[in-house]
């Protein structure tokens, strides 16, 4: 299955480190990582109107929620495998909750096949 | 403008999640090479520029890519440069040929660009046309993008546009039999899927064209197998099929000279380039990743994506065919991946089975999972395409008896029916396939299956009597005979066969006769391997195999490599495990093994004293204690003793001895296998000569899953041997930890509970026994884990719930708590009855209190009298409501439940209301008034971020149909009349928009009727101020005469009320 490594191949041909969900902690920035989408969340809309959405992620390690502002929200679907970065994380509402920052990056690389754990759900208080 | 970098791509869509690609790069590079060189030349000016340019390999190939850029992304300049480039290339087109088969089309093609695909297949018409080599896979890659069960415009265009260029090129197609046999096999398929009436001009286009390759190239059609026949079964009532089919009946040889008939074909095993053709690669890649990457329980969402990319319209339903012979016939996973948590092929058969939507879908989705059995030949089939049809029914049993009735009804009526004329192939057909399915052991018994509770009196007769030797008692015999000899030795047996085979002897394929070529899998050895099995087919039905280049166009892009690697024969050894090959067998590791071992390991082959066999083990110990073991020797020692322990391994009995004492239990060590456990827990942790030991059962672990077991049976037994039953009991049992850690995994929950499944399975008995010592001793790993309560609920009966129900009382097991309550419970909503209801058990003894379960309640469904029982949760909402029902009311518990949808089905909510009002009848009027007046509905947003704390506001509309509901559904009226209530209402009704006004009118009814017509009841309610007392008096005569008299009481409340409060006061009087 040459592609379905797409995420771990860009992996070693980057030579980059990325985290796993289970290692996240509040403050943690500059994160590149890679995840596969479980779900989508309602959108919630801002005073400027952007939709805002908190959408859920897993690795092989964990799961956590990703909030994610309009475009990126609305094309995923769940089952996509994207790498992040520029991610960080912060507490939100008392849950862990995982942010792009400026300048950094959402892209879908693959879809489906990767294996992925729910627990523990970071974002669990 | 060339020059300047893009921001999208030049061939492909892109978003702002999927941006450019790395092939966006390289493909702008050469693109931008080729402009460069022929910017602002003329034709042939640029054309002698390219063809200079040339000399170089790597910018020759560089430049033709460019040009085919350029082809895809331009159609103005399109014909220049192909023209280009058919006099620029050296090696015809191959660089061409190669990028559009393994990334353009192979990868890549549901992202291209409409323009693009337009160019795409402009392009690929001028490669046929000229007859560039190689295009016949190129051709075949496309072939197999037209999606199954697709009826977008965009699917239609391609089967379309394909079609035109075949049509158009049919001398240059019939000089390739292969892809002759796959278009027919494709345009066979999808005709199915254009039955509609606005496809007439395809569909019409599409029949003529197949229909005169069928008749035209019979001989190459041949090729495809039985198959071919289930395709045009499905859409025989088109009219030139029907006449094709009548010839192919009736008058075989006018289709071809050597061809017998019908009969013929269907005894062909369909080749699987056939299966793998019908689907996309990217469908293929998810599925085969479903059943080799996937865990068993963890499938769920995946099924979920697939099931809504793929299978989520009325057409799509003919796809559930394709993915069903596809996973028959094309996945064989290899015995680690049957031996492993992966999801079985079964399991994800009857999930396509059950989720299809459509009756014709579903039979012919049935017909899909028994083709291979209709004339199911031994010698010539493989055991692999009739192992899930079997077990789809056998598993099925409990969880889904429909399912399983279903398709016995099925396999009994097709023998018959299937073509009447061959009904008696058919019948010796499905036998073979039953009495090999028994051979082989894919189960150990048909009885369970035959004879199983939910089938009718008719089904029951229809199986007698169409299986008659399978029901009768002459086969019970053989079976117990059988039984006899390892009962659950197959999955041990077959892993040890394939041990001892890696590399050496597997399979006819004289390329894996090295270990290292097979491990080492590279694609070329994978296609050897596959190239073989596809020979192995009867080769007399096969036209003369097509030359080996064509072959590779074909396999190489598609096979993925390691998961179809077929490791078919496999199971069919099991039953030699007693015969004569054991010498052999062992021959080859011994070889790794030093003198001493070998004459050790040939003592115990000829042992058979069980002492003697325990003393020959212990001097083995003795002899690894002085004498490290490395790795090729700990892997083939242990194999040898999986291999000699075998029996003691799988005694057929339970280890637990019948009567339970410390005598007995010492007994039950005697096993040769526990001398080597016992030899590693008497020495000290710290010893140096553990390592070797624990190695060894590592290995022996991975060979033989019963070793883990029969560990843990041993560590806490002879802890009970020794008589120190709880001191020592700790330390030992962690042990078991240890055995994890040398196999290198980091996952010790998923290691146990992969254990203790397989104990579940094997002898539940123990399960129980040992399950308080595995939560005590590894608490923080098994606590709360909804697999590992699940899969002991599972096997679990009364009275050893029982044993766990007093233990936790007692306060020695504590298997969750109140915080991992909640996500259990949620997880235990997919669960049989008996397992929710044993939970519910635990969780009483465990006293969760109700708070615990309240988040759940939003997903919790149900409608009374559904015809759907799986649909709803019955289990957890009665249960939540007991607990309610000992609570008084209290705030949260009031919104938590008023929060809950309203549905006039569900009768949860208002009767919990009615019960607290039978007895909280003040204070739940003051509860409502709270959640009322306290948060008026306009403004429930500001409110909510007050009180984040507390359970969100409920809305008033919400509020309104839950007490509306406790007046109809309850004939609840007196709650209704007191004072609160009645302020309620009147504050409720001002807030109320018209139209909900109009909804409660019925409700809001109840306030003018007492202010107006009854003054009589007033005075009676004053009184109230000593109903501080009453409730206690009240509750059993108002409970009961509710029962007996709510319903016919609807509007004669006032009289009621009186009577009552008279029975009341003379009650206390």
């Amino acid at each position: 299955m040459t592609s379905s490594g797409e995420a771990t191949g860009l992996e070693a041909s980057m030579d980059v480190q990325f985290t796993l969900i289970r290692e996240l902690k509040p403050g943690m920035k500059n994160l590149r990582l890679v995840f596969i989408v479980l779900e989508i969340g309602r959108p919630n809309v801002t005073k400027e109107n952007h939709e805002v959405r908190s959408v859920k992620v897993a690795d092989r390690s964990g799961c956590i929620n990703i909030s994610l502002w309009d475009e990126p929200g609305q094309l995923l679907q769940p089952g996509d495998i994207c790498s992040l970065n520029k991610g960080y994380v912060s507490v939100w509402k008392n849950c862990l909750t995982l942010y792009v920052a400026k300048g950094g990056e959402l892209q879908k690389v693959s879809e489906f096949c990767m294996q992925f754990s729910e627990q523990p759900n970071m974002s669990e208080p | 403008m060339t020059n300047e970098r893009p921001i999208t791509s030049r061939l492909f869509t892109t978003s702002v999640i999927e941006g450019r690609v790395e092939l966006d790069e390289k493909y702008d590079k050469a693109y931008n090479s080729v402009i460069s060189l022929t910017r602002g030349l003329s034709e042939e000016e640029s054309h002698h520029a390219l063809n200079k340019a040339l000399d170089d390999r790597k910018v020759h190939d560089e430049l033709c890519l460019g040009l085919l850029v350029s082809i895809l992304a331009d159609s103005s300049i399109a014909s220049r440069h192909y023209h280009d480039l058919t006099l620029v290339s050296r090696d015809s087109l191959k660089v061409v040929t190669e990028t559009l088969i393994h990334q353009i089309i192979g990868e890549r093609f549901s992202r291209l660009s409409e323009s693009t695909r337009r160019q795409l297949l402009w392009l690929v018409r001028e490669l046929v046309k000229t007859g560039i080599n190689n295009v016949e896979g190129v051709v075949w890659c496309l072939l197999r993008q037209i999606a199954g069960g697709d009826v977008s415009a965009k699917n239609v265009w391609l089967a379309e546009s394909l079609v035109d260029i075949l049509r158009e090129n049919r001398p240059w197609l019939d000089k390739f039999p292969v892809i002759v046999a796959s278009v027919t096999y494709t345009y066979l398929r999808i005709l199915e899927d254009h039955s509609g009436p606005q496809f007439a001009g395809l569909r019409q286009k599409e029949v003529t064209f197949v229909v005169g390759l069928l008749r035209e190239r019979f001989q190459d059609c041949l090729m495809i197998g039985r198959d071919l026949v289930r395709l045009l079964q499905n859409i025989a009532k088109i009219q030139e099929i029907e006449a094709f089919w009548r010839d192919l009946i009736h008058n075989p040889t006018s289709l071809c000279p050597g061809f017998t008939g019908i009969l013929q074909l269907l005894q062909t095993r369909t080749s699987r380039r056939f299966f793998v053709v019908r689907l996309t690669p990217e469908m293929e890649k998810k599925i085969v990743f479903l059943c080799t990457d996937v865990k068993f329980g963890m499938q769920k969402r995946y099924q979920e994506w697939f099931q809504r990319q793929y299978l989520n319209t009325p057409e799509s339903q003919t796809l559930r065919c394709d993915l069903i012979r596809f996973i028959i016939g094309c996945i064989h996973p290899s015995n680690e991946v049957l031996c492993s948590d992966i999801i079985p092929r079964w399991a994800v058969i009857g999930w396509l089975l059950s989720s299809c939507t459509s009756p014709v879908a579903t039979a012919n989705s049935k017909l899909a999972l028994f083709y291979d059995w209709l004339l199911y030949n031994t010698e010539t089939d493989n055991i692999m395409n009739i192992e899930p049809g079997i077990l789809v029914m056998y598993h099925s049993m409990r969880p889904h008896p429909v399912l399983t009735t279903s398709l016995l009804d099925f396999i009994c009526r097709i023998i018959p029916n299937f073509h009447p004329p061959l009904a008696d192939k058919i019948r010796a057909g499905v036998h073979n396939s039953l009495r090999q399915i028994l051979e082989k052991r894919v189960v150990q018994s048909l009885e369970p299956l035959f004879d199983n509770r939910h089938m009718d009196v008719e089904l029951r007769k229809l199986i007698r009597e169409t299986f008659p030797e399978f029901c009768a008692n002459s086969v019970m015999g053989e079976v117990k005979h059988d039984d006899f000899v390892a009962p659950v030795s197959s999955q041990s047996v077959t892993t040890m066969d394939l041990l001892a085979e890696t590399g050496l002897d597997f399979g006819a394929s004289a390329v894996n006769s090295d270990s290292e070529v097979n491990n080492s899998n590279h694609i070329g050895g994978m296609e050897e391997a596959m190239f073989s099995e596809d020979e192995e087919e009867p080769p007399a039905q096969k036209p003369p195999p097509p030359p080996v280049a064509k072959i590779k166009v074909e396999e190489n892009p598609v096979t993925p490599p390691s998961p179809v690697a077929e490791m078919e024969d496999v199971k069919p050894k099991v039953n030699d495990v007693n015969s004569v090959e054991e010498k052999v067998d062992l021959s080859k590791h011994l070889e790794y093994l030093e003198n001493d071992m070998k004459t050790i390991i040939l003592d115990l082959q000829n042992e058979k004293d069980t002492k003697q066999r325990c003393d020959l083990l212990q001097k083995l110990c003795d002899l690894i204690f002085s004498d490290d073991l490395d790795q090729m020797e700990t892997v083939n020692l242990a194999y040898c003793l999986c291999h000699l322990l075998s029996d003691e391994l799988t005694p057929g009995t339970s280890l637990l001895p019948q009567d339970i004492s410390a005598e007995s239990i010492q007994e039950s060590l005697g096993n040769p296998l526990y001398v080597i456990f016992d030899n590693l827990i008497t020495l000290p942790e710290d010893d140096h000569r553990r390592q070797p030991i624990l190695q060894l059962l590592v290995e022996m672990h991975k060979t033989t899953y019963q070793v883990g077991y029969h560990f843990l049976y041993f560590l806490k037994a002879s802890n009970i041997k020794s008589d120190k039953v709880q001191e020592n009991n700790e330390s030992s049992i962690s042990t078991y930890r240890d055995l994890c850690k040398a196999a290198g995994l980091k996952d010790f929950a998923a290691f146990v509970i992969r254990d203790l499944r397989f104990l579940g399975e094997d002898d539940p008995r123990v399960l129980s026994w040992i399950i308080p010592d595995i939560y005590n001793n590894f608490s923080k790993q098994t606590r709360g884990n909804a697999e590992l309560l699940q899969l002991v609920l599972e096997r679990l009966d009364s009275s050893q719930l029982h044993d766990l129900v007093c233990m936790v009382l007692q306060g020695s097991l504590q298997m969750f708590d109140n915080s991992s309550f909640a996500s259990i419970l949620e997880k235990s909503l997919q669960w049989e009855t008996v397992e929710q209801l044993f939970l519910w058990q635990l969780a009483k003894a465990h006293e969760i209190p109700v708070d615990c379960c309240l988040s759940v309640m939003p997903k919790l469904k149900f409608t009374s009298h559904s015809a759907l029982v799986s649909n709803t949760h019955g289990e957890a909402l009665s249960n939540i409501l007991m607990m309610l029902r000992r609570e008084s009311p209290t705030g949260i518990l009031l919104r938590t439940l008023l929060l809950r949808e309203f549905r006039m089905e569900d009768p949860t909510v208002v009767t919990i209301l009615q019960y607290w009002v039978q007895r909280y009848e003040d204070k739940m009027a003051n509860l409502i008034n709270e959640v009322v007046n306290n948060k008026p509905q306009p403004s429930p947003n500001k409110r909510k971020r007050n009180q984040s704390t507390k359970a969100s506001a409920v809305p008033l509309d919400q509020v309104l149909s839950h007490l509306n509901h406790l007046r109809t559904a309850c004939g609840q009226t007196t709650f209704f009349a007191l004072e609160t209530m009645q302020d309620i209402l009147q504050t409720a009704q001002n807030q109320c928009s018209e139209t909900q006004k109009k909804k409660y009118g019925d409700l809001f009814a109840l306030i003018e009727e007492e202010e107006e017509e009854e003054p009589a009841p007033e005075p009676q309610r004053k009184p109230k101020p000593s109903r501080g007392r009453k409730p206690k008096g009240r509750k059993k005569q108002e409970s009961e005469s509710e029962e007996e008299s709510s319903e016919e009481e609807d509007v004669k409340k006032p009289s009621r009320k009186r009577k009552k409060n008279n029975q009341v006061g003379s009650d206390s009087d």
